[in-house]
């Protein structure tokens, strides 16, 4: 156990709290925690690749981050037009 | 030593980060209140974590030159992300962008 992975566990316990904004908040708010839950995830990933130490694993943090963009700009697509 | 006690100060500053940004999330009442928070999880948390690979295994090798660009990547992302974010609770808020006659009297 080192530094990277309790990083990268107590990360992962934080994605409950965006959990919680999901479930129980407008659809806007939960917007906005699937964000943030997307974000966590790769840092977390990120924590994970350099704890592990193998070089190969980074590449799902970066195809993470980079989709991370593409998939809320679909969601804000949808809702705009959506009366949801 | 040295070097290792500035990855674990690095780690533990970047985890904190996040941590204050999700609780931000949890404790805001409106949507564009927890969009602050959720943008600045992808800023400074990133940073952080990226230096610590960085001064971990140096700044020229694979796996720094791959999480500088993953907090690249989630900085520049998460600011488009956040205006979009912010425009579409603005439009589904005010059916419109404009500013509303009470706006522009206080503006």
């Amino acid at each position: 156990m080192n530094v990277w992975l309790i990083g990268a566990t107590v990360l992962l316990a934080a994605l409950l709290p965006c959990g919680v904004v999901l479930l129980r908040e407008p659809i806007l708010d939960a917007l906005v925690a699937l964000e943030l839950a997307t974000t966590l995830a790769t840092v977390a990933l990120l924590l994970l690749a350099e704890g592990y130490h193998r070089s190969s694993y980074f590449a799902v943090p970066i195809v993470l981050a980079f989709l991370n963009v593409v998939g809320v700009l679909i969601f804000v697509r949808f809702l705009a037009d959506r009366g949801l | 030593m040295t070097r290792d006690l500035i990855v674990d100060v690095l780690v533990t500053g970047g985890v904190a980060a996040e941590l204050v940004c999700c609780l931000g999330v949890l404790a805001m009442r409106s949507a564009i209140d927890r969009l602050h928070y959720a943008g600045a999880a992808a800023t400074l948390g990133p940073a952080l974590v990226a230096a610590a690979v960085c001064v971990r295994e140096g700044l020229v090798s694979s796996q720094g030159l791959n999480s500088l660009l993953i907090a690249v990547l989630l900085a520049f992302g998460s600011a488009a992300v956040a205006g979009a974010t912010a425009r579409l609770i603005r439009f589904r808020q005010q059916r419109g962008l404009e500013s509303t006659p009470a706006e522009r009297e206080r503006a």
